[in-house]
């Protein structure tokens, strides 16, 4: 079959590989009809996540068909069309019992790297690097998908593939920053990033229950669509001065909840920026963690911060002192999607979450090294480039 | 917006604020200031110096590291090269630290007590399974290779605290012995961590997770490349367990 393959530090190609097969009683196989980038991706591209091999198959936010079914599999057959949440999880351990799928216990043939790396191993994930299992991607024709019966939802009749696609990553991860970080109702609450996954964090925010919800960034087609499809207030920080906005918007206090939706590769503006990319740039620090920093800042005292985007190692000049001192509650994880899939599906097919328009550019899967170059430039608009495998 | 919009999401406010609080107070434990010094730490603070301070690289005292440290050095000065001082103290960090290692490999090499991994052969490396005490062991045996061990492995099987479940321990009844290489003891204690992350698959899963074979392009052969290889290959088998 067809797959797009991360063949060195920022180059992909379209390569022939292997069919996937199954391997264990509970996978399905799904040919893949919708594929998305997604930023997360560009941490990989861009060489930051040191566990890629050459020939790795990229892509873990899909939606397709079912073609083949494992012999223990329970709640899906061959033809259903089913989105599949990026993280892979069992159902059965003590995290997925406590709703935590993304901490699963089982779902990561390779613990001993994030464990050495992090403490503890972290469930496994679609094409995210040897770490988190070393699972070929969705940029391809068909892909194994394990423990079917927990992450293969179905996609209810009336949802569109291509609203469905962002059911399997983009916004499950906004809603899951929405939910942990606390958020209740007349809230303000300040997300950094108006990517897919910050535009989903701000439209879960509202339906949560925020009163207010202001979403940083500085690409205005990007702004654009917060103010036209998610319904909050925009702030381009190569503009404006975030932190005086922010006080003046909330008579002085600061956002209640501060979500980072932007990950290891932030921009800004500034010395902090510079500095960061220098120190980045010569691998002293592995993320840059620039509107980390600016949305500890401009916490108000006793708020909460979640950290959803992507980080993998170290950061320098963290203000812990903040942090401490203004009594703040900081949270971050992966998403824990088989959690609200269903819930978030439910409500695309009733109006309330708007997808599609994060589809900037839909390309045929051999366009794929032209799709990631787009998006990782952010040319002609692009917010996300999905690839059509069958196309 | 009202909140009751947002009971189409599960939110389980009660389940999630246990888990927080649950750890917020393992994290009041965690940040208490640890009771030994790592045996190769390079920078001694209040909270480290203490009884394991003999093991510390730097010297106690804050006497420079070699005579005229604080100018640059010129060629000949006490058998130095020319070299700027910057470069110097890398180059006498880098030596001492490679020293120290030495040291504390020879030390270990030394210790009958110590494993291949410089751990207590003795220590009980433990997964917790969600399941009762009751139906992790039915006829009191483990599933998976942990029963292929024989002599050589102790197992036990104890209640977990809370709802945690049932808490699976094993460990080397023999210490490293002067004939058993370094390399074994790591082998030995690499398929112990496999072992036990088995048969914790088995118990709550049924069957154990594979990935490979996975559909992938070429792959080129680069450093980087045998290095995640090489971590790949070993990943079910490294970590702290």
């Amino acid at each position: 079959m067809k797959a797009l393959c991360w063949t060195g530090v920022n180059k992909v190609e379209v390569e022939k590989v292997d069919d996937p097969t199954i391997l264990n009683d509970r996978d399905v196989i799904v040919k893949v009809r919708l594929s998305t980038t997604c930023g997360s991706d560009l941490h990989l591209l861009g060489g930051y996540i040191p566990t890629m091999r050459s020939g790795d198959v990229l892509g873990h936010e899909f939606m397709g068909e079912v073609v083949e079914v494992g012999s223990a599999v329970k709640n899906h057959r061959i033809g259903d069309r089913v989105v599949v949440c990026s993280f892979i999880a069992c159902g059965k351990c003590w995290y997925c019992t406590h709703e935590q799928f993304s901490l699963c216990d089982n779902g990561n043939p390779n613990p001993g790297i994030t464990e050495t790396m992090w403490g503890s191993p972290i469930g496994g994930c679609f094409a995210y690097s040897h770490a988190l299992g070393g699972f070929a991607g969705s940029h391809a024709e068909y892909i194994r998908v394990p423990f079917a019966d927990q992450g293969a939802f179905t996609v209810p009749d009336g949802v569109s593939d291509l609203a469905a696609l962002f059911a399997s990553d983009a916004a499950p991860t906004g809603w899951t920053g929405a939910d942990l970080a606390g958020i209740t109702p007349g809230d303000t609450v300040a997300v950094w990033g108006a990517g897919g996954v910050g535009q989903m964090a701000a439209r879960a925010a509202m339906l949560l229950g925020a009163e207010q919800v202001v979403v940083i960034d500085r690409l205005p087609e990007r702004l654009d669509q917060v103010r036209r499809f998610i319904g909050a207030e925009t702030l381009d920080y190569t503009r404006e001065n975030i932190f005086a906005e922010l006080k003046e918007r909330t008579g002085g206090r600061g956002p209640d909840v501060c979500i980072e939706a932007v990950g290891m590769e932030a921009h800004s503006t500034g010395p902090a920026y510079l500095y960061d990319q220098v120190k980045q740039q010569l691998r002293l620090q592995s993320d840059r963690p620039t509107a980390l920093r600016e949305a500890i800042y401009a916490c108000r005292k006793g708020g909460s911060l979640f950290a959803l985007g992507v980080f993998g190692g170290v950061v320098d000049k963290f203000p812990f002192g903040a942090i401490m001192n203004k009594g703040m509650t900081v949270r971050g994880a992966q998403q824990h999607g088989h959690r609200y899939i269903p819930a978030i599906l439910d409500r695309i097919a009733a109006g309330e979450i708007d997808t599609e328009h994060l589809a900037t550019h839909i390309l045929p899967l051999d366009d794929g090294p032209r799709g990631y170059e787009m998006f990782k430039n952010k040319e002609d608009g692009c917010v996300r480039a999905v690839f059509q495998p069958a196309a | 917006m009202k909140s009751g919009e947002t009971e189409g999401l599960r939110t389980p406010r009660s389940t999630t604020d246990t888990v927080a609080a649950k750890a917020r107070l393992r994290s009041s434990a965690l940040l208490a200031p640890p009771s030994a010094t790592p045996s190769s730490c390079l920078i001694r603070t209040e909270a480290n110096r203490g009884d394991r301070d003999d093991e510390c690289t730097f010297p106690r005292n804050s006497t420079p590291l070699w005579p005229g440290a604080r100018r640059p050095l010129r060629a000949g000065d006490d058998g130095w090269p020319a070299m700027r001082p910057r470069l110097a103290a890398v180059t006498v960090l880098a030596v001492a630290g490679g020293a120290s290692l030495l040291v504390e490999q020879q030390r270990r090499r030394r210790d009958p007590q110590q494993s291949g991994e410089g751990e207590p052969a003795s220590r009980w490396r433990s997964v917790t399974v969600i399941l009762p005490l009751d139906e992790v062991a039915p006829g009191g045996s483990l599933p998976g290779s942990l029963t292929t061990w024989g002599p050589d492995v102790e197992t036990r099987v104890r209640r977990a605290p809370g709802d945690k479940g049932t808490e699976i321990s094993a460990r080397f009844r023999r210490s490293a012995s002067a004939d058993r290489s370094k390399r074994a003891e790591g082998d030995r204690a690499r398929r112990l961590r496999r072992s036990l992350r088995e048969a914790k698959q088995l118990i709550e899963v049924g069957e154990i997770l594979r990935v490979d074979p996975t559909p992938h392009g070429r792959r080129k052969a680069t450093p980087m490349g045998a290095v995640v290889e090489f971590a790949t290959d070993r990943g079910a088998e490294e970590g702290l367990l």
